[in-house]
Formats: structure tokens, C-alpha cells, sequence
């Protein structure tokens, strides 16, 4: 099993710049298939994904369930005095149980071998500790008190007294995430990723009592996310996660407020809002650690108790900002960190896609680049097959600016890492 | 001598190699200019095993 483990990990991941290549061979997306069950019920641990980073430690969160049960029993007495009982149910919370919680991951998702995604999609999830508040999201019974007494119809509705409670606290019990899938990413080919994000303190929704009203007259604060794949700007809907609909292009919110946001209600107004606390991101797997835990759960499919999502994947050039965004529609930006190939005349090399549409080559670019439009250097700096092999990062955290080696900074390789051909370029 | 050096740089990237292209800046033959110019497409990328070790 090769992977590479920074057990430091990373500070202030609560604004970042990442720029990474991968390449997924479809062997890898079928093997990461076939362990994956399909719809699953609990906290998702990289189901059906392969992953190319992953940061921050596993959590434990707190499941609730919500069951269809008998809370009583009314007593309908017809006019001859028979007695002609009727169960009555409702919502009743269950809970909680703990689950292991998924880490933050960048990856890519393949689905499962009965409902693969195809072609597999980008995949992001960044798992804050932060637990949301909010109100009316759910309710469940916490007494009934039946009816007993004469009755013109010996059944019907429930002619008993109801006592229900607000259970958005069970609803919001695990700590939020900004999650998604979205965009395509070929298997078998060098991909690209330029991808940024700034949670900017905290993420707040309502529900409205307008019809068609738009998620963003409904969201208050909201993060940013900028995402370059394959030297292609991607923004609102093609974001790997809730887009605030009608904002800003870069606009997102975690799934809990998106879920709510814009959503119609007459009355008892639907509302989450979450504070984030520093983004947990220790410590830093490449492309992950060996095994994670996760929940079988209490429906099927239920898991294994273990997941190992290491792969045979390809991986180069890595570059990780801490603490800083970056705005990926810019050409300028891109350039610092992909570039076209030239031929001898110094006209763009072409190639033709998937789709057959013609593509320019691109390439890796000098990590100096960054370093001058970043105005420092990267955290993180893999740059090289043998520094991926030693997990030498020359990045700021390993490396001083006299080049004095911080050993506190320098990944740990475990198993087989071996170099591999061809290099990173798009088209390849 | 410049040939040799890119094809060092090209196929290795080992230490030694840096200390070779400082000295051929010194020589004023400024091999990180034609390096730039092909982008670093020697030995970037590796493959992560999945195997059991």
C-alpha cells in the first residue's frame, strides 16, 4: 500500500490554494467500484470515490433516526357500544448512535459497479467540526393521548392529542460539510486541478414564505470556491458543491444550509447557520492513509467496518497555499501553474478529446511561477518522482528559505512508490 | 555541453543535476532558460502501489 503521510498536516485550510495532476486508470475506478454498495444511509467514507488527497482526522458523529411507529391506540365506540380500537402512528425520533465521520477529502468519484459514474466525476469534501443550529427542519411525537369515546365512524384520522417536538437539533447532530460532485474527468488521461476556497467564517439559509424565491435571497453568509479543471474555470452549478443559485458565481454553502435555502414553507420557517472553527487538516494523506473506519449502518446495504481506498492511481506536481485564495477564471492565475505546449514554431500543440473536440496540450509549469504570482512559497511542494518517492517536501513547511530541512514538515512514505511515464500533460 | 546537461536534467533529478546547471549558468550557457522552455517534462510523476507490502 503507497501512500505518503504529513502527521502534522496543514494550518489554516480554512483558505487554500491547491494545484495538483492525477491520472485515475480504469482498473483503479473499477476496483473502488466494486467495494462500493451503492446508496448509502449513514456518513459516506469515500464510498464509490478515489481519492488524490486527503486531510484532517476522522471525526465522531451522531446519527438519529426517524421511524413510522404505533404511539398509541384510540377507542372508537359505535353506537350499539361496541369498542373498535385503532393503532395510531407517528414520527418518532430514535438516537443517537456515533459513526465514524468521513476527513476532508479532493478525489474523484466512480460510483459503483451497478450505477458507475461514467465518465467519473470530481469529487470534494471538506468536513468542517462544526456543528450548525437551527429550527423546524424536523419533528417527531413525544406523546399522544388517545381518544376513547363515541365515534360516528369506527375509523379515521386520529381524534387523539398529538405532543410533538422541533427536532432540528437531531437533524444538524453531525458536524457540516461543503461537499459535491461535479465535472467530468476522463479515466486513463492526465487531469489537472487548480482549485481554491475561502469558508469566510460562517454559512447561514432560510427557508421563505415565497414561491420561486432564489436560494441566494434566502442565504446569508455563504464561502467561496473557484475550480480550474483541466485549464477550464468552472463556476456556479458545476461547482463539486451547493452553489447559492442567483449569487455569486463562486458562492457556496455547506449541504445543511443548501438544503434549506430558498425552500418553501407557509409557516415555521426552515433555518440552519453554522460558525466555522479551523478546518480540521491533520494530518495530510497522498492520496490517503491505508484504512479508514465507517459505519455498517442499521440499513441495507450495510459495510464493511473498514474501507482501504488507496489505488494504483498516478499523481505529480502537487502545490498547497495555506491560508490564501486564489481566483481561478484569471488566465494570469492558471498560467502560474499550467501552460501550453509549443512546437518548434511555437504554435500550441493540439490534441483531440473524449468528446472530439480539439484541446490544446498543456503542461506543468515551473513551480517558481507560483511562487512569484503567490508572492510566497507553497506549504506544500511536491515536485519531482523522487521527491513524491522520499516524500520530500520542498515546500515552506519542509524546507527553510537557507534550504534547512524541517523534518517536522517532510511526509512519511509507506510501501511502493515508484516513478511512472509519461509525464503530466493534457491529452495524455 | 548544453545538450548533455538537458538531457540530464531531462532524465534525473537528482541533486548532483542542480549543482551541474549552476555551473553551466556560470559558464554562461543558461541551460533553465531551454529547460522552461519544454516545462518540466522530465521524471515528475509517480504511481502509488495499492499492493499489500
Amino acid at each position: 500500500m503507497g501512500f505518503l503521510t504529513l502527521d502534522s498536516g496543514l494550518p489554516n485550510m480554512n483558505k487554500a490554494t491547491i494545484s495538483v495532476w492525477f491520472r485515475i486508470p480504469t482498473a483503479a475506478a473499477e476496483a473502488r467500484r466494486a467495494e462500493s454498495p451503492g446508496l448509502y444511509w449513514d456518513f459516506d467514507v469515500m464510498t464509490g470515490v478515489v481519492p488524490l488527497l486527503v486531510f484532517g482526522d476522522q471525526q465522531t458523529g451522531q446519527v438519529y433516526e426517524w421511524k413510522n411507529e404505533q404511539v398509541g391506540t384510540d377507542i372508537r365506540i359505535d353506537e350499539g357500544g361496541v369498542e373498535h380500537p385503532q393503532a395510531i402512528y407517528g414520527i418518532v425520533l430514535h438516537g443517537p448512535r456515533t459513526a465514524p465521520m468521513p476527513p476532508s477529502w479532493i478525489g474523484v468519484a466512480v460510483g459503483s459497479t451497478a450505477s458507475p459514474f461514467d465518465p467519473p466525476s470530481l469529487s470534494l469534501h471538506l468536513q468542517t467540526s462544526d456543528i450548525a443550529s437551527g429550527a423546524n427542519l424536523s419533528y417527531s411525537v413525544v406523546n399522544y393521548v388517545p381518544f376513547v369515546g363515541p365515534s360516528p365512524d369506527i375509523v379515521g384520522d386520529p381524534l387523539g392529542v398529538f405532543t410533538t417536538q422541533d427536532t432540528s437539533f437531531a437533524t444538524l447532530a453531525a458536524p457540516v460539510s461543503i461537499e459535491g460532485v461535479s465535472l467530468d474527468v476522463d479515466l486513463d488521461q492526465w487531469h489537472h486541478l487548480l482549485i481554491s476556497w475561502d469558508l469566510q467564517g460562517g454559512n447561514d439559509g432560510h427557508g421563505t414564505t415565497e414561491f420561486g424565491a432564489s436560494t441566494a435571497s434566502s442565504t446569508g453568509n455563504f464561502s467561496l470556491l473557484w475550480v480550474a479543471l483541466d485549464d477550464e474555470n468552472k463556476t456556479e452549478s458545476d461547482l463539486p458543491a451547493y452553489w447559492v443559485d442567483g449569487g455569486d458565481p463562486n458562492a457556496v454553502v455547506c449541504t445543511e444550509v443548501g438544503r434549506v435555502a430558498g425552500g418553501h414553507q407557509e409557516k415555521d420557517i426552515h433555518t440552519v447557520t453554522v460558525s466555522f472553527s479551523d478546518l480540521p487538516a491533520i494530518p495530510l494523506c497522498i492520496p490517503a492513509k491505508e484504512e479508514y473506519d465507517q459505519s455498517p449502518g442499521v440499513n441495507e446495504p450495510v459495510l464493511p467496518a473498514t474501507t482501504e481506498p488507496v489505488e494504483r492511481i498516478e499523481m505529480a506536481e502537487l502545490q498547497i497555499f495555506c491560508g490564501v485564495s486564489l481566483d481561478t477564471s484569471s488566465a494570469i492565475n492558471r498560467r502560474a501553474f499550467v501552460d501550453y505546449k509549443l512546437d518548434e514554431n511555437g504554435e500550441r500543440v493540439k490534441y483531440i478529446n473524449s468528446d472530439g473536440e480539439e484541446k490544446d496540450v498543456m503542461l506543468p509549469v515551473d513551480p517558481d511561477k507560483a511562487k512569484e504570482l503567490m508572492g510566497r512559497r507553497p506549504h506544500v511542494l511536491l515536485h519531482g518522482s523522487s521527491k513524491w518517492k522520499e516524500g520530500r517536501n520542498t515546500g515552506s513547511l519542509g524546507l527553510e528559505d537557507d534550504d534547512a530541512v524541517l523534518p517536522s514538515g517532510q511526509f512519511t512514505p509507506t510501501g511502493t512508490i515508484t516513478p511512472y511515464k509519461p509525464d503530466p500533460e493534457l491529452g495524455k | 555541453m548544453n545538450d548533455v546537461l538537458l538531457w540530464l536534467f531531462m532524465h534525473t533529478d537528482d541533486p548532483s543535476t542542480l549543482l551541474l546547471m549552476s555551473m553551466a549558468v556560470g559558464l554562461g550557457l543558461d541551460p533553465i532558460k531551454r529547460i522552461t522552455n519544454v516545462h518540466w517534462s522530465g521524471g515528475l510523476a509517480v504511481e502509488f502501489d495499492p499492493g499489500a507490502e
